[in-house]
């Protein structure tokens, strides 16, 4: 068929940053149709157009709405990719355990995070909000992950981050995993002073930090 | 404390909200958990007794001196009366669990605006601003809170929904706006009835880091604007806090109405005071989670002082905090908070 793949993955990734969910649906349902590798059409369609929205949500351009219809255009495109990947995938990609701290249920940071890495093609253990701290160290060493990523949105439970980081101390798995952390009350600063290995100032730094916490 | 003090807390703030140069700069901390925990009590008890709560805030504010008593504040108390359930952890806050609308065709008809006397915990905080006016009145300001329209929406809609709603419901979202509005405006005659000389209208879903400029005045300001200029109407006196960045939108933010925008420490004091303090009082922006929280008292001294230094001039200013003060604060850095006004504050 004439269809050009590269014109696909050019249009998944503007109804991703267009937030076009009718019209993400429509581009998935064509690249399916022309056996389009699903699994590149979200890396090279989909993916990039996260990351787009990334850039433009650092640029002041994009707010949270934007970013979370942009989401849910992608989301739904993903659906209808998702059967169509051929599950060859013997090398394991990079795990990274993703939550809000205990006592706080501000969770649209973290999931923006979430969303940009999913995008980029980390798998993403989300604790989802309000977990409980020992959930974290866990969870870490259940799924082998290399990242662990912890928000709080609220001056009052910034502290149960350093929590975490004097519990994976405790446990003598602290060598073994990276944390970064986020949120608007955070910082570098506190971030270091905590014993956190990164700080991110919002999601659209998330897929830089991850890489960089596991550049071997 | 080399200088007897002039006028009492309630004059003073008074003053400064009214643009004027008290004998000070008035300094509010916003104290609510703190000061839970330094009266002993865990935030469970203070959500189901009042006396407990008022306790905390009365015995608070005689030990540390600082220019305000406030309700129980930010507890999404008018959410949960109009059907939103809360979650209520033993010694933190409450957050919101279930919220009360979740499919509009089917909720939002359903919606009441609640009665401030019967309904849920809102007799609980009044009867508590009405102790706390009893025991201070006319000597001490007495806050009470009162959530901005759209945090109301957002604590009966569930956040995220709510702002994506801006994107593919706006009709329906800006009809829950107005019934968060009206009902607020309903519970505000109840807070000032109560004894209220200030209402704090705090609004952190509007900042910066959440919301444009754009959607802001779209979906928020004149619902804002309609909520603020009622409860001045009713002789109280307003404050509205966003926080975050909101450096582009002080300017509509002042449009309210508002007698004091507070901000916290993403805005510049000295910008601030530039923009809008020939307008509006300033309230602002020691850090709560990182020089509060972490650092010495003369580091906290240090930053009340560049804070006053930017923004005392000519009157109108109010130092406080950014945002709410976590309850693991170390009192020296409250006391350091409080002595730096007396030390740096003075007007001639």
């Amino acid at each position: 068929m004439g269809v050009d793949k590269e014109e696909v993955f050019k249009n998944l990734a503007k109804c991703v940053v267009d937030g076009d969910e009718e019209g993400a649906k429509r581009w998935a349902e064509e690249a399916v149709k022309n056996n389009i590798d699903a699994y590149e059409a979200i890396m090279k369609g989909l993916a990039e157009g996260m990351r787009v929205v990334s850039e433009l949500y650092e640029k002041g351009e994009y707010y949270v709405p934007e970013v979370l219809l942009s989401a849910s255009a992608m989301n739904m495109a993903v659906e209808i990719l998702k059967p169509h990947i051929k599950v060859d995938k013997t090398s394991k990609p990079i795990t990274v355990v993703l939550g809000v701290v205990e006592g706080d249920i501000h969770d649209i940071g973290k999931n923006l995070v979430k969303i940009m890495l999913d995008s980029a093609g980390f798998k993403v253990i989300d604790l989802g909000k309000d977990v409980p701290l020992s959930e974290f160290v866990k969870a870490a060493k259940e799924h082998g992950a290399e990242v662990i990523g912890m928000s709080a949105l609220m001056t009052t439970t910034m502290p149960g981050m350093k929590k975490v980081v004097d519990l994976l101390v405790s446990e003598g798995y602290r060598d073994r995993v990276k944390i970064m952390i986020g949120g608007a009350p955070t910082t570098m600063d506190y971030a270091k002073s905590i014993g956190a290995d990164s700080w991110g100032k919002d999601a659209s730094e998330a897929v830089g930090i991850v890489r960089s916490l596991t550049a071997k | 404390m080399s200088q007897r003090e002039e006028m009492s807390s309630y004059d003073r703030l008074m003053a400064a909200f009214e643009l004027k140069k008290p004998d000070r700069v008035p300094v509010t901390p916003f104290v609510r958990e703190w000061c839970v925990r330094q009266a002993g009590f865990k935030f469970s008890e203070v959500m189901t007794n009042a006396e407990k709560y008022v306790y905390s805030q009365l015995y608070s504010i005689r030990k540390f001196g600082y220019d305000m008593v406030l309700d129980l504040l930010a507890v999404h108390a008018e959410s949960e009366a109009m059907g939103s359930v809360l979650k209520i952890p033993v010694d933190a806050p409450p957050s919101v669990d279930v919220p009360a609308v979740n499919d509009y065709s089917k909720d939002l008809p359903k919606l009441r605006i609640p009665h401030p006397r019967k309904d849920g915990r809102l007799p609980l905080i009044l009867k508590g601003i009405s102790r706390m006016k009893e025991a201070v009145g006319g000597l001490i300001p007495v806050m009470g809170y009162v959530q901005a329209c759209w945090r109301h929406t957002c604590m009966m809609r569930g956040t995220e929904r709510a702002l994506l709603d801006m994107k593919k419901n706006p009709d329906q979202l800006k009809e829950l706006i107005d019934i968060a509005t009206e009902s607020l405006i309903v519970y505000a005659e109840a807070v000032v009835e109560a004894g209220a000389d200030l209402i704090w209208v705090s609004d952190p879903t509007s900042s910066g880091d959440m919301i444009s400029k754009k959607a802001f005045e779209e979906f928020v300001f004149p619902y804002l604007r309609r909520q603020i200029r009622a409860i001045k109407r009713m002789g109280a006196k307003v404050f509205l806090h966003i926080c975050g960045n909101v450096n582009d939108r002080l300017e509509v933010m002042a449009n309210t109405g508002a007698d004091a925008i507070s901000v916290d420490e993403k805005v510049d004091l000295a910008r601030a005071k530039s923009l809008i303090g020939n307008r509006v009082c300033i309230m602002g922006n020691i850090s709560p989670g990182v020089t509060l929280l972490q650092k010495t008292p003369k580091d906290v001294e240090e930053e009340c002082k560049v804070a006053l230094e930017k923004a005392m001039a000519g009157g109108g200013f109010v130092l406080a905090s950014g945002c709410i003060v976590p309850a693991a604060v170390p009192p020296e850095n409250i006391l350091a908070m409080v002595e730096s006004v007396k030390k740096y504050g003075v007007y001639q």
